[in-house]
């Protein structure tokens, strides 16, 4: 008897013990966990952006990101059913969201969030999943009021080639492959004595979206970046490795490929080799993103080859097609932040969120603290100091250290280029001035001999386009059946698509025909009018939220 | 003699209770390696049963009785993919490819090995030549990527384009395989190199007196000698023709081949893992295992057939 007395004596006291703590902590700081598909490294929490955050919200945020593919660690989040607080999933979310991981925001927001409904405005109900199931899981934060300022365009051409073509610069295909064949002739090898290439991609990985995929939408059908997809003026969706123009631009490289201009290893070399080969300045032309490529001219600047990186053109297939780069496609709507059912304090979470989406949340992310990072002059304009500007250009862990710019990429809900804030100012610190006067040298002489401001100006403007009805197409989370069958799409599409281009000119017609054969085999027709049906359901639902 | 006897008897003795009483300690000390098994290989078996049901991110969380029983479909959609044919054929022929090349090769360089009489230099071959074995597959196919890819070293050298990684032909099956080969050559070797080590050294002195050469003994005792532990070997290998490894392929492959490195192991993880269609994956890890069983059996009694000690 006595014996269980101690026990429960025991037993009460560890129990009482374990309560004071937590009964301490209540106003203390929240820990939450966040998963970063993007994320690369830990993140102390240290930085005085972060700290600031911390005293603003109450919320301490653990940053968790993906050891080996994002993609994986998500699928073993599922197996696992266990989540961190907080995750920005990426082309995952749906399958989050099928298990059932995400919670539907929007009582804690309209309970706790007035600056999140605010910050989307007109938008916000394009956050809602689907006509089905009208609730909000995740907080996009792709293109929230762009005003493009830069584009990397359809394809690249290295400065110095338009430099010998006296600044003139192609506007189709055939244009950019003649000033290609030009340029090797007058220059066979670098100064080094390497042998230049004409075009290299780079397909061996995933890649191939970016570098072999992407261009020929941007290219041959002029269209902005809708993934895998081109849509019509009737909203009717078709893969697009279907369409004739496409057809057109494989049959141009792959006599490309033929005729040696194509590297004759662009898709066997992996995407290192690729990098090493563009940093080197052998490279005259890629097709490619400027996010993809910017590691390899920060290598040529570093170099001193000024004139090897890559000025941005706005190729098109035909010379009465017009390039679609900047077109603005709204805001990007599947990819984003959102709460996970294992959250146990998803008020702290919106809370912290929510104080993002104000003024002073998102100056704070972007230009840092004020009297430290940035100042007002008299007119109430934002300005850094130069030494500011010069470290945050030279010191490669500027964005670590301070926190500026460090939580603008992580999927957190963020403006775009050239929002406004209330007070008239710019949030971002990017600027069509501050871009300009950024320009390297090279970049100067191209703007003066176009006599343009900027190096987006010679490309049709985001005004000439009107605004789709639709978010860019790559970045929505498709229903299960129609990804999977987009699934098979691809992996057909792939390897078809490389062996094309790398077979005689005569077999490519039938390959191609092959290739449409075997999408038909394998559901295209499925695909194409459930894509057409989703997309006219995302239309009505925007419409809809427009009124 | 007697004692020799006496033994004879015990081995005969028929499975009874007493028997078990008899032997208790060491049964006893099985125990544990039972438990073993028993944890780490047949309890895991029980999530074959994800390859009966529909088992996707939805449903995954749900409690097995709650989740849909679909029957055989997962096996028929894997046996309907537009991949399955060609995976099949790619398994097998790669699989086969390397056993054959494989164990000869193990077993010619055990025996050139076996030749040297220059100790230090044997030693110090066999060290190197098994090294690769303890090198990851993401580093041995970097290296095997440097030398064969398109423009890689051997390219260069000859000034020729091979093109021995992009053919998109079974061509490819002969590189993968041979790369294979020079990472587990000597890893393989060592096995029949303590087989070489146990045949009794007279035989040599006899073949050696009555005039054989080197040839003839390496002929007539050699590979006598190491004969039954090939046939163990190859019927062990036999077991598993279709779980050829997943990484190996997956690193060696590029988008333009992947027409003939495609594996069932790699597809169970594209569909599987890739497509977030658990029991698609599970059905065609199941297929492969079974695959694998009946293989083995039928090898272990073409075993028995030729006249070799069966495996089981």
């Amino acid at each position: 008897m006595k014996k269980r007395q101690v026990v429960a004596l025991t037993l009460g006291m560890a129990m009482m013990a374990t309560c004071i703590p937590a009964i301490a902590a209540e106003d203390e700081v929240v820990t939450l966990t966040y998963f970063n598909s993007d994320g690369k490294e830990e993140d102390p929490w240290t930085n005085p952006v972060a700290t600031a955050l911390t005293e603003a919200t109450g919320v301490k945020i653990e940053l968790q990101y993906p050891v080996t593919s994002d993609a994986e660690s998500i699928a073993l989040m599922i197996a696992d059913d266990e989540y961190p607080d907080m995750i920005f999933a990426k082309g995952n979310a749906g399958s989050l969201y099928d298990a059932g991981a995400f919670i539907d925001m929007e009582p804690l927001i309209d309970e706790y969030a007035p600056n999140i409904k605010e910050f989307y405005g007109e938008e916000y109900n394009k956050l809602r999943w689907s006509a089905e199931d009208t609730g909000i899981y995740q907080l996009s934060y792709y293109e929230i009021g762009n005003s493009a300022l830069e584009t990397s365009g359809t394809c690249q051409i290295q400065y110095a080639a338009l430099k010998e073509n006296d600044w003139v610069y192609p506007t189709t295909l055939e244009e950019y492959e003649a000033l290609i064949k030009k340029y090797l002739e007058a220059h066979p090898t670098t100064e080094d004595g390497q042998e230049m290439i004409g075009i290299s991609l780079s397909a061996a990985d995933w890649h191939w979206y970016i570098t072999l995929s992407n261009p020929a939408g941007f290219i041959a059908d002029a269209h902005p970046d809708n993934g895998q997809w081109f849509v019509d003026e009737e909203y009717n969706c078709m893969y697009k490795h279907t369409t004739e123009n496409e057809k057109e631009y494989y049959r141009w490289l792959n006599r490309m490929y033929n005729e040696g201009i194509l590297d004759p290893n662009w898709s066997t070399q992996t995407h290192e080799d690729y990098i090493a080969k563009i940093s080197s300045g052998r490279v005259v032309a890629i097709m490619d993103a400027a996010w993809d490529y910017a590691e390899a001219e920060t290598v040529l600047l570093a170099d001193g080859k000024m004139e090897q990186t890559y000025a941005a053109l706005p190729v098109t297939l035909s010379a009465d097609q017009q390039c679609a780069s900047l077109q603005y496609q709204g805001m990007g709507v599947g990819w984003g932040v959102g709460i996970t059912k294992d959250c146990e304090d998803p008020v702290a979470a919106i809370k912290f969120l929510d104080y993002l989406c104000t003024d002073e949340g998102q100056v704070l992310i972007n230009w840092g603290i004020e009297g430290t990072h940035y100042f007002y002059d008299e007119d109430g304009n934002r300005y850094r100091t130069e030494e500011e500007i010069l470290a945050s250009q030279t010191d490669p862990d500027y964005n670590k250290n301070t926190g500026i710019g460090y939580y603008v990429g992580n999927g957190w809900p963020r403006y775009s280029n050239g929002v406004l804030d209330a007070t008239g100012q710019p949030v971002t610190r990017s600027t069509k001035e501050s871009l300009i006067a950024e320009y390297n040298d090279i970049e100067k002489e191209a703007v003066a001999a176009w006599g343009v401001e900027s190096l987006a100006d010679i490309f049709p403007q985001a005004s000439d386009f009107e605004i789709m009805p639709y978010s860019a197409i790559w970045a929505y989370q498709y229903p299960t059946e129609l990804s999977d069958t987009i699934a098979i799409l691809d992996e057909i599409a792939w390897p078809a698509l490389i062996n094309m281009v790398n077979g005689a000119p005569e077999d490519f017609d039938a390959a191609w025909d092959a290739m449409q054969e075997e999408f038909k085999d394998n559901g295209l027709e499925d695909a194409n009018a459930g894509m057409t049906e989703f997309i006219a359901g995302k239309i009505a639902q925007n419409t809809a939220s427009a009124e | 003699m007697a004692a020799k006897k006496q033994k004879e008897v015990h081995v005969k003795q028929k499975f009874s209770l007493q028997l078990m009483w008899k032997q208790r300690y060491l049964l006893l000390m099985s125990v544990p390696f039972l438990i073993w098994l028993i944890i780490f290989k047949y309890i895991p078996l029980w999530g074959w049963t994800m390859a009966f049901q529909e088992v996707k991110p939805a449903t995954f969380s749900l409690p097995f009785f709650e989740r849909e029983f679909v029957g055989f479909d997962n096996f028929i959609t894997a046996f309907n993919d537009r991949l399955f044919d060609q995976t099949m054929i790619n398994t097998i022929g790669i699989s086969f490819l390397g056993i054959v090349l494989g164990t000869l090769s193990s077993i010619v360089f055990a025996v050139l090995l076996n030749e040297l009489t220059f100790i230090r230099f044997k030693k110090i071959t066999q060290t190197v030549s098994y090294l690769p074995h303890f090198v990851s597959w993401v580093i041995i196919a970097s290296i095997a990527k440097n030398f064969f890819n398109d423009g890689g070293v051997i390219d260069t050298m000859f000034n020729k384009s091979f093109k021995l990684m992009s053919t998109n032909s079974p061509q490819i099956w002969l590189v993968i395989v041979l790369i294979d080969i020079w990472k587990e050559m000597g890893w393989n070797a060592i096995i029949y190199l303590s087989a070489i080590a146990g045949i009794d050294t007279g035989l040599y002195e006899a073949a050696k007196v009555d005039g054989a050469n080197r040839f003839q003994r390496i002929w007539h005792i050699t590979l006598p000698g190491i004969k039954p532990t090939a046939v163990v070997l190859t019927i062990m290998s036999i077991g598993s023709v279709l779980s050829v490894g997943m990484e190996r392929q997956m690193l060696l492959s590029v988008p333009v081949v992947q027409e003939h490195t495609m594996v069932l192991s790699w597809f169970s993880y594209e569909r599987g893992i890739g497509r977030n269609n658990y029991g698609l994956g599970t059905a065609i890890g199941m297929f492969q295992s079974l695959v694998g069983v009946v293989l083995l059996l039928i090898a272990n009694k073409f075993a028995s057939l030729i006249g070799e000690s069966k495996l089981i």
